[in-house]
């Protein structure tokens, strides 16, 4: 009995897809891939009516907001962060981002955290958020039931190929812990190689400049919010001084006309320190500054006397 | 349910494992092919399987009616057209007519006269329609009889394959061939495995790596002023556009193989082309020669004089439409249409065929032509467009720093560029033909060959992306 051709291929290919996945170094616990993102990302936008605070944002205030703290300073109030990696104010992250609190909460509150890029559509495409809520049936059933078993089949680019021969493992720098309230903690596990990559690329290119309808947008949900009770709070990220500087120049942000739009709308303008705080890239606070930072957001949002 | 996802690979498995045993029985082959395909299409939106049936049970009944009525058979045709034409129409086409007609009102002053409608579009629309009105019209011209079955015809019409991004199957290639079944030769199953796997090496591997720099590149709202940039840009997307489609295709026609049916290619090595007109001989076959047939030649084909050059640039305006309700699309079906008038008049390929080298001369000039195709097809609006020809064809500033971005983030993209420019040029040089290129067609090499596609495929894709076709 002879064997088919197809038959033979398909062992061979299936044996080398076995093989090289038992080959590539395995990835140690809470390194990024390793804790299924897409899941985490996904999760989030089933959060419905169910929190007295949110925050709101992108990378930064993904990384930089512990929503623990926050319970802990309003006494057990149910906070979350709802912040995505690339995420852009857009009107469906805002609708979104409303559907979270709870009607029923006694004292609902949006804290929105800005920094430049999140109000600028350019990188649409990297955004979280749509990505998450584009997601098909497809997917989320994948995402549920076979997670695992892309995690052992993840891609590999360049970086990681260098490396890999080079006989270094992948994105042991930084340790990242998905929480379930939406915060991805992160603790620095090797300062000194983590000093030697630079992991954000630097924005060197004239960017698209803000589209009025994007603020307006943004300006018209606070109101809307604010008329019907909600308090809505807002800050920027806090960014090392030289890359803020940076981004202002980079984005051509107008922070003093955009704060006074967002308190006209009937937000509260928290203004709150920019660099005490220890950032394992350009922009993204480690654990310790993230909730040190947590309860400086809350401190200011007490003292300040708008209702 | 995209091909290139663990659910379709499911999908497929649970497919094939049942294929052989109802393939013999003609009733259960249909109806286990026409299931199959809509629980194919419905995962991703279920709703939208009412208007294949509708859309197909129109066609059907039309082409029953012909038969057996001669005298409406005209009618008949254009009930099918109609309901066919309409149902793009409004789905594809109604938010631009609207537009249109306030741009209009606008220009005069007015304000909006209409509300402007925008209805999800179903996916692969314009496939299946176009697949279900040449069967009507075949049936019309006498050139094909009409299915008694209607599991046979649905089998067809919604065969998952091809169902949302062709190639457009015509139905007198494909009834006949579901009428019988053909056992699976050991060719067959290697050869489908050959084409399955490449057509997802073109898609996950080379279209998907290139991806994040162009859509970096056209997301941006004012056009970055570099011509090597813009250059590079374009042929990573063309290359990007062949590959996802191309690939699509070959995928389609691998399934389809493993079944034991066969599809023909729908693109045959465009880049290698040596005229426009060739270009368009190799590029979408299964489209341009649907035009062919069922637009340009009822038009009157290619007539003397300027009537022939009329029909080639309504054919292809429609052509370009067919893709896209924008203005982007529309100009550059109508564009590809002049050039190949103009190429028609001056005869420029045979005339510099015989010039020294002229096989590349004639080459580098399509893709000149081709890739402003490509600015248009790929702008979101034609200030876009004519900024990003602007920036190809008129070098006003040989910036080069966002290459140098490209060299150093778009690291993976660049290299499957390369990777695909050597493998046309290999084409192109003829080596397929020569000794070497035996060598690499023995069993051994093809089977070894084939094992490390999978494995890139799996290991070295890009980041999942979903076929650029889908959106036509």
């Amino acid at each position: 009995m002879t064997i088919d051709r197809t038959t033979i291929t398909l062992c061979l290919g299936f044996a080398a897809i076995f093989c090289v996945g038992l080959l590539r170094p395995s990835q140690p616990q809470g390194s990024w891939d390793r804790s299924h993102p897409k899941r985490f990302w996904a999760q989030k936008l089933e959060w419905e009516r169910q929190f007295d605070i949110v925050f709101a944002g992108d990378s930064r205030v993904v990384f930089g907001i512990a929503p623990e703290v926050a319970t802990e300073t309003m006494g057990g109030a149910r906070a979350a962060n709802f912040g995505f990696l690339g995420g852009g104010y857009s009107a469906a992250y805002l609708e979104a981002l409303e559907g979270t609190l709870d009607p029923a909460s006694p004292a609902p509150i949006l804290v929105l955290g800005f920094s430049p890029r999140s109000i600028v559509p350019t990188l649409t495409w990297l955004n979280e958020f749509t990505e998450a809520r584009d997601m098909g049936l497809c997917d989320r059933l994948t995402q549920r039931y076979f997670s695992e078993l892309l995690w052992n089949h993840r891609r590999l680019d360049l970086v990681q190929l260098e490396d890999w021969f080079r006989g270094s493992s992948e994105f042991e720098e930084v340790i990242y812990n998905f929480r379930d309230d939406g915060w991805i903690e992160t603790q620095v596990v090797d300062t000194e190689r983590l000093s030697r990559t630079d992991r954000m690329n630097p924005i060197t290119e004239p960017v698209d400049p803000y589209p009025p309808t994007m603020i307006e947008a943004v300006m018209d949900h606070v109101e809307r919010w604010s008329s019907a009770g909600i308090r809505v709070f807002g800050y920027r990220s806090p960014t090392p001084g030289r890359r803020a500087r940076n981004e202002d120049e980079l984005y051509r942000f107008d922070e003093p006309f955009f704060v006074a739009s967002f308190e006209r709308s009937g937000g509260t303008w928290l203004e709150l320190p920019g660099d005490e705080y220890t950032f394992w890239d350009s922009s993204h606070m480690d654990d310790e500054s993230a909730r040190a930072f947590t309860a400086e957001v809350m401190r200011a949002m007490r003292t300040t006397s708008r209702p | 349910m995209l091909f290139n996802s663990l659910i379709f690979l499911l999908f497929a498995g649970t497919f094939f494992a049942i294929w052989p045993r109802v393939r013999a029985n003609p009733r259960a082959r249909w109806a286990w092919l026409f299931g199959a395909s809509m629980l194919f299409y419905g995962f991703w939106d279920w709703r939208f399987l009412g208007l294949i049936l509708f859309s197909g049970l129109i066609d059907y009944f039309a082409a029953l009616g012909m038969a057996s009525r001669p005298r409406w058979k005209k009618a008949l045709l254009w009930l099918s057209i109609t309901a066919n034409i309409g149902t793009l129409a409004l789905f594809k086409y109604a938010g631009f007519f609207l537009s249109a007609i306030n741009d209009v009102a606008g220009a005069f002053g007015g304000d909006a006269v209409v509300p402007v409608i925008r209805l999800a579009l179903p996916v692969g629309i314009s496939f299946y329609t176009f697949q279900s009105m040449s069967y009507t019209i075949d049936v019309y011209r006498g050139q094909l009889k009409p299915v008694r079955s209607v599991l046979h015809f649905f089998a067809y019409l919604s065969m998952f394959p091809q169902l949302v991004a062709g190639p457009i199957i015509r139905a007198s290639d494909l009834l006949h061939q579901l009428e019988g079944y053909k056992k699976t030769s050991a060719e067959d199953r290697i050869e489908g495995l050959r084409l399955i796997t490449f057509g997802f090496f073109k898609k996950m591997v080379i279209a998907d790596n290139m991806a994040p720099a162009i859509q970096d590149a056209f997301a941006r709202a004012h056009v970055i002023d570099s011509t090597p940039y813009w250059w590079i840009i374009i042929t990573m997307f063309a290359v990007q556009v062949y590959c996802d489609f191309a690939g699509y295709s070959d995928i389609a026609r691998g399934l389809a193989r493993w079944m034991g049916y066969h599809f023909k290619v729908n693109f045959d090595h465009p880049f290698a082309a040596k005229s426009l007109r060739e270009f368009w001989a190799r590029w979408h076959i299964s489209l341009t020669t649907w035009f062919r047939d069922y637009v340009y030649m009822p038009l009157g084909g290619p007539m003397k004089g300027l009537r022939g050059h009329v029909n080639t640039w309504v054919t292809m305006a429609l052509s370009g439409f067919w893709h896209g309700a924008n203005w982007t699309f529309l100009l550059w079906g109508f564009s590809q249409g002049v050039l190949l008038s103009v190429e028609k008049l001056l005869g420029t390929p045979k005339r510099l065929i015989k010039l020294p080298s002229g096989r590349w001369i004639c080459t580098a000039l399509v893709i000149a032509q081709i890739w402003s195709a490509f600015a248009l097809f790929g702008s979101r609006d034609l200030t876009q467009a004519f900024a990003i020809m602007n920036s190809m064809y008129i070098p006003t500033e040989w910036n080069w720093l966002p290459v140098q971005r490209l060299l150093e983030y778009q690291k993976q993209g660049l290299l499957v560029l390369a990777l695909f420019i050597a493998r046309e040029l290999w084409y192109y040089l003829g080596l397929d033909e020569k000794r070497v290129g035996d060598l690499l067609r023995t069993p051994a090499t093809q089977t070894v060959g084939l094992a490390c596609a999978m494995v890139l495929c799996v290991y070295f894709r890009g980041p999942g992306m979903a076929f650029i076709y889908f959106q036509f």
